[in-house]
C-alpha cells in the first residue's frame, strides 16, 4: 500500500516537473516568435501615438489599453520582448563569463589568488548593487547594451562566489587526487572533473539571476540609464506606468505580468535543466 | 593452481633482493595546526618495496599509514626525507615528468564512491587514465578498458552505468580496473577493503592477490586489520604514532612479534572460538593512541606499554636491524630474542 502510494507519488513529481517544463519552454518559444514576428502582429507601430487613446484601459480597440502618450500597449510588449530577453540574456552571459573564471581560478588555486579575489568579490557584494550598476553604467555610457554589462559586471561576483565555493569542495574530491595520478594537468581536471560537478547550483543561480536581470533593466530604465526612449522595453513600460499607478493601474499589470511570467519560466526550465544534467536523478 | 609463472611471483615476493620499487628513507610528513604545533604525521620511516612482494602497513587509525600511502604516489609532498620511485625522486622533476612517470605508481582509495566521478559513466571513468595518456585510438582505448573491467570481473553490461547504480564492491572493482588500465608498477591499497561488508572484503582481497599474481604486481596494502594485511601480505609493517615499530616477514612478525604494541595488536585478533572458552585475559591495550601534535618522549607506545621503563621514557629506542630481514624498535627486543634462544 505504502510502497504503492510512493509510486505513484514519484510518478506524479516526475510529471509535474515535465509539465513544468513543458509550459514554460513553450512560454519561452511564444515569447521568441512573438518577438520576430512582432511588426506583423503588432496592431500598431510600438511608437505610433493616439492621443485620444491616453492612459486608455484594456479594451477594444488597445488590447492592453493604451500608455501615458497614447501608444498601444500590447504592440510594445511585444516590440520591447526581445529587448528585454536579449538584455537579461546578455547581463547574465556577461556575470558567468566574469564569475565563471574568476571563481574557478580563486577556489581551485588558493593561497594569495584566492584571497585577492575573495576580497574583490567581497567588496563588489558591499555596494548596493544598484549603485554600482548606475556607476559602471555611468563609465560605459547609457543604453541597452551598455546597461546590461553593467548588471552582468554587478551579477559576477555572486556567479564568482558560488563557483569557489563549489570548486573548494570539488578540489579535494577524491575522483580529483586519482585524475592527478593518472598524470591530469590541472586544466584537465578542473575542466572535466570540477567544474561539471560544480555547474549544478550555478544553473539554478543563472535562472534566478535572469530573472533579475529582467528587473535590475526596469530599474537602470526607470533611472533613464537603460533603453532610451522610444524605444519599449518591458522594464521602462513599468516604470512609466508606475507614475500613473494612481490614475490607472491598469497599465502596471501587462509589463509586469509579462516579466513575472518570464522569470518563472527561466527559473522551471533552469530547475529541470539542473535535474536533466544529473545522471543520479535520472531514476527519482 | 600452482602454474611455474605463480610460483615464481611468490618467491620473488619472498626472497628476491632485486631493485627496490620504491626506496623510502627517513621520510618526515608534519602539518601545521594552529601556532606553533606541528602535527607529525609521518616521523623518520624508511623501508623499501620489492619488485612483486605485497608489503603491508598496520596501524591504528592517527598512526600515519594513510599519510605515507598519498606521499608514496606523491599527493603529498614530504617534509623532509626522501622517496625513490625506481631511483627517481620526484621531487626533482619537472610537473611535465612527474605527471608522466607517476602513471606507474598508483592508489586506490578508502571510499569507492568518491573515488569516482559521479558524471561519469563507469566506462568513461575506467578510460580516463588512457585518454590522459593520449596513447591510440578512442576505440583501442575504449577495448583496452573494457578488457580491464573483465579483468576485475565486470563484464560490459556494467559499462554505461554511473556509480550511483553501483554496489560498493563493483564501485571498488571500478576503481582497480581504472588503475589496471596504467599497467602500473606499484599499487596503493590505502584500507582498500575497509569500506565493504565483510563478504565482499573477502572477494575483493581475492580480486587483488588473483591480479598480483596474474601480472605480478606489487602493492603497498595499507589496513587497520590485521587478519588482512596478514593474509595478502609477504612482509609487514607495523606503525604506530608516525613510525615504523616493527617490520618482517609476516609469518614471523605474526609468529613471534618482537615489539610489545605487534604483541597486543595480535592479541586482540579476535579467534572463532565462543567466549567460555577463550582463555581471559585483560585487554591487550587500553586507552587511545597519543596525539601525534605531543607525542610522548623516548618510546612514543610507552605509554601504553605493558614493560615500560624509565629508559624508554629517556630514550627513544633505535631502528635496530635484530634478524636478518627483521626490524624492530624497542629496547627490549634483544632481550625477548635471547629468551627464545
Amino acid at each position: 500500500m505504502t510502497a504503492q502510494s510512493s509510486k505513484r507519488s514519484l510518478w506524479q513529481r516526475r510529471h509535474l516537473r515535465n509539465f513544468g517544463l513543458y509550459v514554460s519552454a513553450a512560454y519561452l518559444i511564444a515569447l521568441l516568435v512573438l518577438s520576430v514576428l512582432a511588426p506583423w502582429i503588432a496592431p500598431y507601430s510600438p511608437t505610433h501615438q493616439d492621443l485620444g487613446a491616453v492612459l486608455m484601459p484594456p479594451g477594444p480597440q488597445h488590447l492592453l489599453g493604451a500608455d501615458d502618450l497614447g501608444r498601444d500597449v500590447f504592440s510594445r510588449l511585444i516590440f520591447g520582448a526581445p529587448l528585454s530577453l536579449f538584455g537579461s540574456i546578455l547581463a547574465v552571459l556577461v556575470a558567468c563569463a566574469i564569475g565563471l573564471p574568476f571563481g574557478l581560478i580563486a577556489g581551485f588555486s588558493g593561497g594569495w589568488i584566492d584571497a585577492v579575489i575573495s576580497r574583490t568579490i567581497d567588496t563588489m557584494l558591499s555596494f548596493p548593487a544598484i549603485v554600482l550598476a548606475i556607476g559602471v553604467t555611468g563609465a560605459l555610457g547609457v543604453g541597452l547594451i551598455n546597461s546590461m554589462i553593467a548588471i552582468g559586471i554587478v551579477f559576477s561576483p555572486t556567479v564568482a562566489r558560488l563557483v569557489r565555493g563549489q570548486t573548494l569542495i570539488g578540489r579535494e574530491a577524491l575522483y580529483v587526487d586519482a585524475g592527478r595520478c593518472f598524470g591530469a594537468t590541472n586544466t584537465r581536471l578542473v575542466l572535466r572533473h570540477i567544474l561539471p560537478n560544480a555547474v549544478q547550483p550555478v544553473i539554478v543561480q543563472v535562472t534566478l539571476l535572469l530573472a533579475t536581470a529582467l528587473l535590475a533593466e526596469a530599474s537602470l530604465s526607470f533611472l533613464g540609464l537603460g533603453v532610451q526612449p522610444p524605444q519599449p522595453s518591458w522594464g521602462a513600460m513599468l516604470s512609466r506606468a508606475y507614475h500613473y499607478m494612481e490614475i490607472e493601474p491598469s497599465q502596471m499589470y501587462a509589463p509586469g505580468l509579462a516579466i513575472l511570467m518570464t522569470a518563472l519560466a527561466f527559473n522551471t526550465l533552469g530547475e529541470s535543466l539542473r535535474v536533466l544534467l544529473d545522471p543520479t536523478m535520472k531514476n527519482r | 593452481m600452482t602454474s611455474p609463472s605463480t610460483e615464481m611471483v611468490a618467491r620473488t615476493g619472498r626472497e628476491a633482493d632485486g631493485a627496490p620499487i620504491v626506496s623510502v628513507r627517513d621520510l618526515r610528513i608534519h602539518f601545521p595546526v594552529g601556532r606553533r604545533a606541528t602535527l607529525k604525521a609521518v616521523d623518520g620511516v624508511s623501508f623499501n618495496v620489492r619488485p612483486g612482494e605485497v608489503f603491508g602497513i598496520i596501524g591504528e587509525s592517527g598512526s600515519g599509514k594513510s599519510t605515507l600511502g598519498r606521499t608514496i604516489v606523491a599527493l603529498r609532498k614530504p617534509t623532509s626525507g626522501t622517496i625513490l620511485h625506481d631511483g627517481i625522486d620526484f621531487n626533482a622533476l619537472s610537473k611535465r615528468e612527474l605527471r608522466t612517470v607517476r602513471r606507474g605508481y598508483q592508489i586506490v582509495f578508502q571510499d569507492p564512491e568518491g573515488a569516482l566521478d559521479p558524471r561519469m559513466t563507469v566506462l568513461q571513468s575506467v578510460r580516463e587514465p588512457l585518454d590522459i595518456e593520449g596513447m591510440g585510438s578512442a576505440a583501442e582505448r575504449e577495448a583496452m578498458a573494457r578488457q580491464c573491467l573483465e579483468q576485475v570481473g565486470l563484464g560490459s553490461d556494467f559499462a554505461g552505468r554511473y556509480p550511483h547504480e553501483l554496489s560498493g564492491g563493483q564501485k571498488q572493482r571500478v576503481n582497480i580496473a581504472r588503475v589496471l588500465t596504467t599497467r602500473p608498477k606499484l599499487i596503493v591499497c590505502d584500507e582498500a577493503v575497509a569500506a565493504l561488508d565483510v563478504s565482499i572484503q573477502a572477494e575483493v582481497i581475492n580480486l587483488f592477490s588473483q591480479l598480483q599474481r596474474e601480472l605480478g604486481l606489487t602493492y603497498v596494502f595499507i589496513s587497520h586489520d590485521l587478519n588482512v594485511v596478514a593474509h595478502i601480505s609477504h612482509r609487514i609493517a607495523v606503525m604506530y604514532l608516525g613510525g615504523i615499530v616493527e617490520l618482517g616477514p609476516v609469518e614471523e612478525v605474526v609468529a613471534s612479534p618482537l615489539h610489545p604494541y605487534t604483541r597486543a595488536l595480535l592479541q586482540s585478533r579476535p579467534t572463532p572460538v565462543p567466549a567460555s572458552m577463550r582463555e581471559r585475559r585483560k585487554p591487550a591495550l587500553s586507552g587511545e593512541i597519543p596525539s601525534a601534535i605531543a607525542p610522548p618522549s623516548g618510546c612514543h607506545f610507552r605509554t601504553r606499554c605493558p614493560q615500560a621503563v624509565a629508559k624508554c621514557e629517556a630514550e627513544a629506542p633505535l631502528w635496530d636491524n635484530i634478524e636478518p630481514g627483521r626490524w624492530v624498535a624497542c629496547h627490549f627486543a634483544r632481550d625477548s630474542v635471547q629468551v627464545k634462544k
